[in-house]
């Protein structure tokens, strides 16, 4: 049994955390390039909730059940049909919604810059403690939003996290996963924005009492135009084409290197200037 | 007592007078029928001519060996000669010739008969359809596809999905098996309460006949009443009548969204009240109605860790997977699927509803798999039947008293069509004697009990080799010596998938004469009784006289 003071004292150090979800091409999906349009073509197509965003949502509604969180809310921008991936969201356990609604395409048209501006406006607006993204959305695969967003606040950021401890002193540890191995971090204040890998933890499936008790939790809807950002896109994608084929590799002899690379236009980085 | 018999059954294998023996655990002693020549050099060589190319004629034993493997591992083949043609054209020169010089065949798709039918039993000649793969066209108006006997189900499925339509049959063995294959079956399927049978969905069939004539109804039209539908003979026939080249299939378009979930339920009879409500909700939209019990559950947790199941810890009684169709947007669809699950929630315990496609594979695997996860656990044995859905799940507590410590006993099966699949393992491969115990307790009482039950003893698996001399539990005398006339007028020698499908050994005869004689009371010899073995052709004068 917890105290009258005890419990106090955990509602104190409660951190209120905002969870990015993303609406995008459903994972195991093919993505179709119309040639002659250089364009991808998604009408039809289902889709889902980013995976990564899912690790973060699963990491966030765990938390919560743990008591380190008081609150969750998901920040979403994306079209009228995104309320489907808020619905999944919420009923794995995200408590409430905040719906950024725009026309635009949001793997073409809507840059991580403007995203962090979103998340910028609403980190400091509500005074979230701790912000939960994927790493990378699987459909523009940018993976930059989190560390612009600790850019522009000044805040410190964890990416590729692997594991997440809050400890009871109010910092947060948290592991990332580099190319030479486990880097483990510490934050000593909040706020904080950590993106979360895949091997984080495994994401539930979506229950149906969950699902039912998602209906009458609350969504709050606003248009991006009616935000006190900037949310013009500065750079405009004119075409997308698929990979060409890879060519064979084939076997080479030293003597003919230096054919090779002038035949393909390979600057060696090792030329001599002189 | 193991060495004797395995001395005894290496001098049977090398008499040349019998041609070789055989010995099975279900079927006893089955001796290798002296009226089919054995392939000679001179065989080999024609085929080589008539086969032009590399690889369409295999008779070295290391390439051999792949095709004489079946699945249960308990019936491989003894084939020597393998032959791989690539067009109607070349199975009716093949045939021609097997049927001139008395030589048996079996065709052949992907191997994954549950039944043995795929595999020869001594050395008959595969002929595998592998090379013949190719798929000809689709048409839009219609949605008939028409491909070769080849192709692979899953690149079939691909084909269709991609082109907005959806083929009717699928199965868990989509990676390997065949369409012909499926066709010899008459393969049910996981979506068979929505498509159907494909009695139904085939249109046009291209068959060889054992003399080689082709019969080609393969342009044919939805509707067509010109005479006996002949093609019906061949879907279901398991290669007993022809061997099946070529097939139009009805395709269906593909719905705009799906919706499954996984269901955790306590009792049978809610299972029935839920398959009651579904169909009444749904109608022709529910296009998956599975179920499952804990026993199989628990099995493909711990055996297949590729697959994640939906309930890591909770675990209840019964399981059950509904898919459901929807021509509008996905919300629709699963708003549609969660009223239903709602209105039926004094039924359920607990369930989940899948949310993107990677979930979705994940639930069907759980249903898929199970299959593969009794045989990882040990020897199987496997038992698909039919029956009234108020008895659907009555065999199995039946047999896990009877069976006891001694092995593991797991239902499953398409509830929507009234086939459950009861497989009973023995822990790992290496106990025989235990197997062989189990074996003896199993069968005849489980199909014995079914055909008591007025089931069918094999739903969608087929006869094949392992379930032939129980043929007599679900089709009456007069059924199979129709059957038999039929066999009989298309292949009077007797050349295609002998040993298969008919009832044969001195087993069946034994009990059938013991039947009429008990009734009879007639004393007889015992050389009276085995010339009924080897005088076929001839009547026997008591039971003429006493009818």
């Amino acid at each position: 049994t917890q105290s009258t003071w005890d419990i106090i004292q955990i509602r104190m150090r409660q951190l209120k955390c905002l969870v990015g979800v993303k609406h995008c091409l459903d994972n195991a999906l093919r993505v179709r390039v119309d040639k002659a349009k250089g364009w991808v073509d998604l009408t039809g197509c289902k889709m889902s909730l980013n995976p990564y965003c899912e690790i973060a949502v699963e990491e966030a509604v765990r938390q919560k059940a743990a008591g380190v969180f008081s609150s969750t809310t998901s920040l979403t921008i994306g079209g009228p049909d995104a309320v489907e991936t808020i619905r999944t969201a919420l009923a794995m356990g995200i408590d409430q919604a905040i719906h950024i609604v725009t026309n635009r395409a949001t793997d073409v048209d809507i840059s991580s810059l403007i995203v962090a501006r979103v998340f910028k406006h609403f980190i400091q607006a509500n005074k979230f403690d701790v912000a939960l993204l994927g790493k990378i959305a699987i459909d523009d695969n940018n993976e930059q939003t989190s560390q612009i967003i600790s850019g522009m606040l000044g805040i410190p950021f964890a990416t590729n996290a692997n594991k997440i401890a809050f400890e009871k002193e109010g910092t947060i540890s948290v592991c990332r996963e580099t190319d030479e191995g486990i880097e483990k971090i510490q934050f000593l204040t909040t706020p904080a924005i950590i993106s979360c890998e895949s091997r984080l933890n495994v994401p539930r499936f979506v229950n149906i009492m969950g699902l039912k008790r998602a209906k009458s939790k609350k969504i709050e809807t606003i248009k991006l135009e009616d935000l006190p950002i900037d949310h013009h896109c500065n750079y405009k994608i004119t075409s997308i084409k698929e990979h060409e084929k890879k060519r064979a590799s084939q076997r080479v002899e030293l003597s003919k290197i230096g054919e090779l690379i002038k035949e393909h236009m390979i600057q060696p980085i090792f030329a001599s200037t002189t | 007592g193991d060495v004797y018999k395995r001395q005894m059954l290496r001098v049977l294998k090398a008499l040349p007078r019998l041609g070789g023996m055989r010995r099975f655990s279900s079927h006893g002693f089955l001796a290798r029928d002296s009226r089919f020549s054995a392939v000679e050099q001179y065989d080999v060589n024609y085929f080589k001519k008539i086969l032009p190319g590399s690889d369409t004629v295999l008779t070295e034993a290391l390439k051999v060996n792949k095709y004489n493997e079946e699945y249960t591992h308990k019936h491989n083949g003894l084939s020597k000669c393998v032959l791989r043609p690539q067009s109607a054209t070349e199975i009716s020169n093949i045939l021609a010739y097997c049927n001139q010089r008395k030589l048996a065949v079996v065709p052949q798709g992907g191997r994954t008969s549950l039944v043995a039918g795929a595999t020869s039993v001594f050395d008959e000649i595969v002929i595998n359809m592998e090379r013949m793969n190719k798929i000809y066209e689709l048409s839009p108006y219609t949605g008939i596809i028409k491909l070769q006997a080849g192709v692979i189900l899953e690149e079939a499925e691909k084909y269709c999905n991609e082109r907005g339509f959806v083929f009717p049959l699928d199965l868990g063995a989509k990676g390997s098996c065949q369409i012909g294959g499926n066709l010899g079956a008459n393969a049910g399927g996981l979506h068979f309460v929505k498509y159907g049978s494909l009695h139904g969905n085939t249109i046009g069939l291209r068959a060889v006949l054992a003399n080689g004539q082709i019969l080609d109804t393969l342009d044919a039209h939805r509707k067509d009443n010109t005479g006996y539908d002949l093609k019906q003979l061949f879907i279901g026939a398991e290669g007993t009548l022809g061997a099946i080249t070529d097939a139009a299939i009805l395709c269906y378009p593909k719905p705009q969204s799906v919706s499954l979930c996984f269901l955790g339920v306590d009792h049978f009879d809610s299972i029935k009240s839920i398959l009651i409500g579904a169909k009444k909700k749904f109608g022709e939209n529910l296009s998956a109605i599975e179920m499952m019990d804990d026993q199989s559950y628990e099995l493909v947790q711990k055996h297949i860790p590729s697959t994640r199941v939906p309930f890591e810890k909770d675990r209840f009684p019964f399981y059950m997977v509904i898919e459901t169709h929807h021509n509008g947007p996905q919300a629709e669809s699963d708003e549609k699927l969660l009223s239903f699950v709602e209105s039926m929630s004094k039924h359920i315990q607990n369930g989940i509803l899948s949310r993107d496609e990677t979930q979705a594979k994940q639930i069907w695997g759980t249903r898929e798999k199970i299959a593969d996860a009794f045989v990882k656990e040990g020897m199987t044995f496997k038992y698909d039947v039919s029956l009234k859905t108020d008895e659907f799940y009555e065999l199995v507590p039946i047999l896990r008293t009877r069976v006891g410590d001694k092995a593991k006993v797991g239902g499953y099966g398409h509830v929507g069509d009234g086939n459950i699949h009861i497989n009973v393992t023995v822990n790992g491969y290496e106990n025989d004697t235990l197997s062989s115990e189990v074996h003896k307790l199993l069968e005849p009482y489980v199909l014995e009990e079914v055909a008591k039950r007025k089931g069918s003893i094999s739903a969608e698996h087929g006869v094949g080799f392992a379930k032939a001399q129980y043929l007599m539990l679900s089709k009456s005398d007069e059924c199979i010596d129709t059957m038999l006339a039929i066999k009989n007028a298309l292949d009077p020698n007797g050349i295609m998938c002998p040993y298969k499908v008919f009832p044969h050994g001195r087993r069946i005869i034994w009990k059938k004469i013991q039947l009429s004689l008990t009734k009879l009371q007639i004393p007889v010899s015992y050389t009276h009784l085995r010339a009924h073995e080897t005088l076929r052709y001839l009547v026997c004068r008591l039971l003429l006289e006493k009818k």
